[in-house]
């Protein structure tokens, strides 16, 4: 599926995983960052919207330790001036912050961009977020798409050449993980548009695999009978029928044989008033 | 025992709120009871209250604890609860001074609307720093009721943002002042049969921090004398601290009584069966 095919890392720039309230985005990042710690040499997570130790809760140690985490919402609320990587955000500061790294070999997440938003005028988020994005290997960002209109919207996707738009999110059926459904819509760099809807189930460990929707299996279901398990019958048996067919309705008389002429047969009432004089008597035809 | 609300948030001990933040919205229904409700398990649990309201006096809020079995003024007068009146005071009054927190209602009042939050906020700051002062080894708990009345007061929905993540930042983070000993009850209102886009918006930027939502809302099929309404919990899970259920959610009707509220299942109301 498209899903699985992003999480290895393969023609990923830059991706925006678009969540509300219904659905929470956070899920897929961290699954992202658990598949791409094979793949990049360098994952740098920058954190606007919690504390790091929240964050991180959850994920595996080793995972921890392979990846670095700027956490700008503890700089911005502590009011550290010197280094306020939200109030400061900027595609300069987040360069500074990776440091040595090659940028081509540099993984960067944003947690999230509604967050910057709050902070910085659209058009600066947009310029930042397109200009890291052609610098570092791969880009992955967290919208939450109920807090932002439509032409908000419509400008960060201009910017994503992958979005993944959650839509629904429940526990699996026995619990122990998370499953979903999603649109997304994938710009390949031959320039051709993909786009699918999937489903996803994530279990222990953010483990993410993905389905696209056509191929789920479709169960042909059996019409029950309705009248399969009544306590009473509502067929006829054959003589039923048979009696029924030869049941006289009234009103409905005896087929006679066909004379010359039509004729009508009139059963008067007893309060008719039959006049039997012709109503053409006066005419002189 | 625990009420029938406790049992509902699977409240085991005083603590389970501690850390949290909690968000009780209301929707053609009157969730203020819930208000009442966490106000009288606060004190009841020994906890520091600072109340912070736009919508009561102290009085109000004195008279419906006592209902429901804490008295608000004997805690106040020990200095376990600090009430912040921006009802009276709005706009207008005595200014803050810092030692009058923790001793009196605190009149809140500011010069001009673009500094009102800021000056919420350190009036905020100081009452919870004072409580815990006199009590450090308390858990504190900040209730604002209702943020959403400031939005037709003119200001900003990035302005009532802003000021109640510094709220959560203070209370609820273990960077904050509180070191993770407090937790923050908010209120906000959004009635869904009139669209209110800054309503929506504010109740949605406070569902994405929250570890607990609340939602009340009056029956689709209208009024009853039996079922006030329909109640919803959810946990959220905004980190995502495990592949598990983020949300998991409850569904319940209520009725509200002098002194409680009893909670139902769905269509199981006594009147019913």
């Amino acid at each position: 599926s498209l899903l699985d095919s992003l999480l290895t890392g393969e023609d990923v720039r830059a991706v925006s995983v678009q969540d509300s309230t219904h659905s929470n985005g956070r899920l897929l990042l961290k699954c992202f960052l658990t598949h791409w710690v094979e793949r990049y040499p360098s994952i740098h997570v920058f954190l606007y919207d919690m504390e790091e130790h929240r964050w991180t809760n959850g994920l595996a140690q080793g995972i921890r330790e392979r990846m670095v985490l700027h956490c700008g919402y503890s700089q911005h609320w502590c009011g550290e001036k010197d280094s306020d990587l939200l109030k400061d955000f900027s595609v300069q500061k987040c360069v500074e912050a990776v440091g040595h790294a090659p940028l081509q070999e540099v993984a960067i997440i944003i947690d999230s961009v509604s967050t910057l938003l709050l902070h910085h005028t659209l058009s600066h988020v947009i310029r930042s977020l397109k200009l890291l994005g052609s610098k570092v290997a791969s880009l992955l960002y967290l919208v939450h798409s109920d807090l932002h209109d439509s032409h908000v919207m419509a400008e960060l996707n201009h910017v994503t050449f992958t979005r993944i738009l959650l839509k629904s999110q429940e526990p699996t059926d026995n619990c122990t993980g998370q499953r979903g459904s999603c649109s997304l819509v994938h710009c390949k760099k031959s320039g051709r548009v993909v786009k699918k809807d999937e489903v996803y189930e994530v279990s222990e460990g953010y483990q993410l695999s993905g389905r696209e929707v056509d191929m789920i299996p479709i169960v042909a279901t059996r019409r029950q009978d309705p009248a399969a398990n009544l306590t009473f019958s509502v067929s006829l048996t054959s003589k039923e029928k048979s009696d029924r067919a030869k049941t006289v309705l009234p009103y409905v008389r005896p087929q006679q044989p066909a004379s010359s002429g039509g004729q009508i047969h009139y059963q008067p009432d007893q309060s008719d008033d039959i006049d039997h004089s012709d109503p053409d008597d006066d005419l002189d035809i | 025992m625990p009420t029938e609300l406790e049992s509902l948030l699977d409240k085991k001990n005083d603590n389970d709120f501690v850390g949290k933040m909690i968000v009780v919205s209301d929707s053609n229904a009157d969730g203020s009871f819930l208000i009442h409700h966490f106000i009288s398990q606060v004190t009841r649990d020994g906890h520091l209250l600072c109340l912070v309201s736009f919508t009561h006096n102290f009085v109000h809020y004195n008279t419906t604890g006592t209902k429901l079995g804490s008295n608000l003024l004997r805690h106040q007068q020990t200095g376990k609860v600090v009430f912040v009146d921006c009802l009276t005071n709005l706009f207008g009054g005595k200014e803050v001074l810092a030692d009058e927190c923790a001793s009196d209602h605190v009149a809140f009042s500011t010069a001009s609307n673009s500094s009102l939050l800021t000056d919420l906020y350190h009036t905020i700051y100081l009452c919870v720093k004072e409580l815990m002062k006199n009590y450090p080894a308390l858990p504190v708990c900040l209730v604002v009721d209702d943020c959403s009345l400031l939005l037709s007061l003119g200001l900003k929905v990035q302005e009532l943002v802003n000021f109640f993540h510094l709220c959560h930042f203070l209370l609820c983070t273990s960077v904050g002042y509180c070191k993770k000993s407090g937790y923050f009850i908010l209120t906000v209102h959004n009635d869904q049969n009139c669209y209110d886009e800054d309503e929506q918006l504010l109740k949605a930027h406070t569902l994405h921090t929250c570890d607990i939502h609340l939602h009340v809302e009056g029956l689709s099929t209208g009024y009853s004398q039996e079922v006030h309404g329909e109640l919803i919990v959810e946990w959220r899970n905004p980190e995502q601290s495990s592949s598990k259920a983020a949300l998991s959610r409850k569904h319940m009707q209520f009725r509200l009584s002098e002194k409680c509220v009893h909670l139902f299942a769905k269509g199981m109301s006594d009147a019913v069966l």
